[in-house]
């Protein structure tokens, strides 16, 4: 009985200690890392400036290497932002450390939101359309701002790997399910890479190719989960993907 | 004559960046730079600024949060800015008494800057739901 006990106690203390050492690690990522790239990031976006008083800083216009090597640096310190910012939410999902803030969420609203974004993301892409078929008043329970990752890390996707035709963002209520669809002409997933569009830092080589990180999806998923719905997808390679997030109208717990 | 303004940050290279922020995009501030809240309390009898912008996670002394509440003893009325990479809920830090948030890392020195102008704004908009 004593022995029972003993090795009880032992491993609530490995429990503890490894909670506490994912405490640990996620204070020192975030803040350690992160906060180098609040000198890289402005400074680099600084030396781009337009206008006269900011070239005083560059001596001068900036000649096109000059400007295309800052761009550069602009491009990958964003792209390392961003690998940060998803390994952190990922070791927060996973060390039970994401907390919801449950309210009532204009759904309509959010994705307008996220349209004027998704404007922004096609920019350097006039070839594809961006179609939107949200009706008014859409409300759902839940965590706005997690929301509005999820269907903004779905466009992007979207955007990433559509060169030529339409991504259309709808919304349906079915069964006390409201189901939310990004759908896109892309490029496809292979069905060998299904497995793959999931899992975490798992990328087919087209997503490597579009500079992923190859969690975003991973991310997604999670966080549908903890709102008590799910996110799934259907594609067919060369034609286009479509995914769904799918969200209980009723009240969470 | 120009507004005061303070920012108490533990990482330099987070000073020099708010430091030419200011200079170049908010020149109508003075900006005092404070590296932790033991330093600046010893300057607080002389010191009013009308903007404080602290970071949360301070390497010396007390954090973000008690030395906004010291100041907001010594009745400095002030907009109260929390700068931090906690990546906690936004309420939390407004629930402290702090008017606004500016996430770290700052990706763009004049975001920043429409960030500060419009806490700032806000605040003297509804001077009566907020004190201080």
């Amino acid at each position: 009985m004593y022995f029972f006990r003993l090795s009880y106690e032992i491993e609530a203390q490995h429990a503890k200690n490894a909670r506490d050492a994912i405490r640990g690690f996620l204070t020192v990522f975030n803040h350690e890392l992160r906060t180098p790239l609040n000198s890289i990031i402005p400074y680099a976006k600084f030396l781009l400036a337009e206008d006269k008083q900011h070239n005083l800083l560059t001596g001068g216009e900036l000649n096109q290497k000059q400007r295309e090597t800052i761009q550069q640096i602009i491009k990958s310190s964003d792209h390392l932002y961003h690998v940060i910012n998803n390994i952190l939410d990922l070791s927060k999902i996973e060390a039970g450390k994401t907390e919801l803030i449950i309210a009532d969420v204009d759904l309509s609203a959010l994705l307008h939101d996220v349209w004027n974004t998704g404007k922004s993301l096609l920019i350097d892409k006039p070839s594809v359309d961006l179609n939107f078929e949200i009706p008014q008043g859409l409300h759902v329970q839940g965590d706005q701002t997690l929301l509005k990752q999820i269907m903004l890390n779905l466009l992007s996707n979207a955007v990433k790997f559509t060169d030529t035709g339409m991504i259309t963002v709808a919304a349906s209520c079915k069964n006390d399910l409201l189901n939310i669809t990004v759908a896109d002409t892309g490029i496809g997933i292979a069905e060998k890479n299904f497995d793959k569009v999931f899992d975490k830092f798992e990328q087919t080589v087209e997503g490597r190719a579009k500079g992923g990180t190859g969690v975003g999806m991973a991310i997604s998923r999670e966080l549908a989960r903890l709102h008590g719905g799910d996110l799934t997808f259907k594609s067919i390679f060369g034609i286009g993907t479509i995914f769904t997030l799918t969200l209980p109208i009723g009240k969470l717990a | 004559m120009k507004k005061l303004a303070i920012y108490i940050e533990d990482d330099a290279a987070s000073r020099l960046l708010l430091k030419d922020t200011f200079k170049y995009y908010l020149p109508e501030f003075d900006l005092l730079l404070y590296e932790d809240g033991v330093n600046y309390q010893e300057k607080l009898a002389d010191i009013y600024p009308e903007l404080v912008i602290i970071d949360i996670q301070l390497g010396l002394g007390p954090d973000g949060y008690t030395i906004m509440e010291w100041m907001r003893q010594a009745e400095i009325v002030a907009t109260y800015i929390a700068l931090t990479a906690e990546t906690g809920g936004l309420q939390i830090f407004l629930d402290s008494g702090f008017h606004a948030v500016i996430p770290k890392p700052i990706l763009d020195m004049a975001t920043c800057a429409y960030q500060i102008k419009k806490a700032i704004q806000a605040r003297t908009d509804q001077p009566a739901n907020r004190p201080g």
